[in-house]
């Protein structure tokens, strides 16, 4: 990554790359936005970079220059997302794909490592990840750190990608993404409608699950408005709702399901298990692919097919 | 006589200019009787009910709402009744999902000569949320509740 990374600096390619670079503590990494190709050399790559990095791009679309920013397969539907929503041109844009085994939640890392460690190198086995760290090799096994969303990956190789920097990975048969959706469908309405108005109960309203998102770029944003104001400003369990429901409303069909608005939430109100539904029945009814895995296949409620399904007459 | 028993559902109507407020229209020209717990909002297309209309309503006190339109291929705009297909398919199963019973919200495509059937569809609805009861779920109405200033004024 260090030398690709370089290499466009140096052929000044392009402007900016963005990627990762070594957080606080082993279980983070942050965002880096290398411009001189001396700084390369603090970009990472380990099963810690589980932040998607394409909504940056936002940024800089206004830029003379080229940026350079590296997607796992989640993160390339978001790009595909932005391209779509003309947020981003294409061809100001180098993809550096990374083909994933999956990523690390930091939430199971940090029980696991000492405060202060310092990964050396990390690889990921079928079983386990294994890090290398100045005290030794650590092994964090698989059914107990690996992300929520990676257990059922649809794209571990980039959709879309200028160079990959590994080989692609197969995707598994991916038969069971919506096993919690189904289940909390399976259960009767009040325990449906407890459950849900216990987490948006707890919401703050920080709306840090739409900054991240990278299906909401509107200029204004409809829960900024005052004029007319669909969502008051009042934190109560009935806004709440009405937050997350209209929300959910405004990605449905362009939310590409890459959990970012999961991970942001301060108080871990299981978003994606709200917009998963969407996207299932989405799929269910109309036939569509998740969204971003396709350039050309546009977002399902922004069109129409005659055949569609009819419940209405 | 207690409260309950004084009950009556609120069901809002949003109705396409076109076809279900003709249809509702001609419901009253051939002096058909329906449910007064109706409340028609007339709108240029089914296509633009937004469901916060939907969701605002539920806060507000409606015990069901009722999204009607021009049937798919007949359209004042060509294309916005199947817009308003795909959107409300998936709106109504979210509502379930998070816990609504899915009988507040009914969509029914109601054409300008269909008087009958608008005033049969708001019958059955009237008839399916008395028997449900009203809506607690997202209602904001406090004793002394005064409304949140609307825009509208």
């Amino acid at each position: 990554m260090r030398e690709t990374a370089r290499q466009l600096l140096r052929e000044r390619e392009v402007g900016l790359v963005i990627g990762y670079a070594a957080g606080s503590e082993a279980y983070w990494v942050t965002p880096a936005f290398i411009k001189e190709e001396a700084q390369a050399d603090r970009l990472v790559w380990n099963p810690f970079c589980v932040n998607s990095l394409a909504k940056y791009l936002i940024n800089y679309h206004h830029e003379p220059y080229k940026v350079a920013v590296v997607v796992k397969g989640c993160d390339s539907r978001a790009l595909v997302r932005l391209l779509q929503d003309n947020q981003v041109q294409r061809e100001k844009v180098v993809v550096i794909g990374i083909p994933c085994l999956g990523v690390v939640d930091a939430k199971a890392a940090a029980l696991k490592i000492a405060p202060g460690t310092r990964i050396l190198g990390a690889s990921v086995t079928d079983g386990e990840f294994l890090l290398q760290t100045e005290s030794g090799t650590l092994s964090l096994p698989r059914g107990e750190a690996l992300c929520a969303k990676c257990r059922y990956c649809e794209n571990p190789t980039p959709v879309l990608a200028d160079t990959l920097l590994a080989e692609e990975v197969a995707a598994e048969p991916a038969a069971n993404i919506y096993a919690e959706v189904r289940e909390v469908e399976s259960w009767p309405r009040e325990k449906r409608s407890a459950f849900w108005d216990g987490h948006f109960q707890r919401c703050l309203r920080c709306y840090a699950c739409r900054n991240i998102c990278p299906a909401c770029t509107c200029r204004e944003c409809v829960f900024d408005q005052t004029d007319p104001c669909w969502v008051a400003k009042a934190h109560n369990l009935s806004e709440n709702t009405a937050f997350h429901l209209i929300r959910a409303m405004h990605v449905a069909g362009r939310c590409v399901d890459c959990g970012e608005c999961e991970r942001a939430c301060p108080v871990n109100i299981p978003l994606r298990l709200l917009n998963q539904k969407v996207i299932k029945d989405i799929k269910e009814l109309f036939g569509v692919s998740t969204p971003g895995s396709r350039l050309d296949e546009m977002p399902a409620l922004g069109m129409f097919a005659t055949e569609d399904p009819d419940e209405f007459n | 006589m207690s409260l309950d028993s004084q009950w009556e559902p609120k069901i809002v109507g949003f109705c396409c200019n076109w076809c279900s407020y003709a249809g509702a229209d001609l419901a009253g020209l051939n002096r058909l009787s329906y449910s007064p717990t109706v409340r028609i909002v007339r709108v240029p297309c089914s296509g633009r009910v937004n469901p916060a209309f939907i969701i605002r309503a539920f806060q507000r006190g409606a015990d069901a709402v009722l999204v009607s339109g021009c049937h798919p291929g007949d359209c004042h705009y060509v294309s916005g009744n199947y817009h308003a297909r795909r959107r409300f398919l998936v709106f109504k199963r979210l509502l379930e999902y998070v816990g609504f019973e899915g009988e507040r919200l009914q969509v029914r495509w109601i054409s300008g000569s269909e008087g009958a059937k608008f005033a049969q569809t708001v019958d059955e609805l009237d008839r399916k949320i008395k028997a449900l009861g009203p809506n607690k779920k997202m209602r904001q109405e406090p004793p002394g509740f005064s409304g949140v200033k609307d825009h509208e004024g």
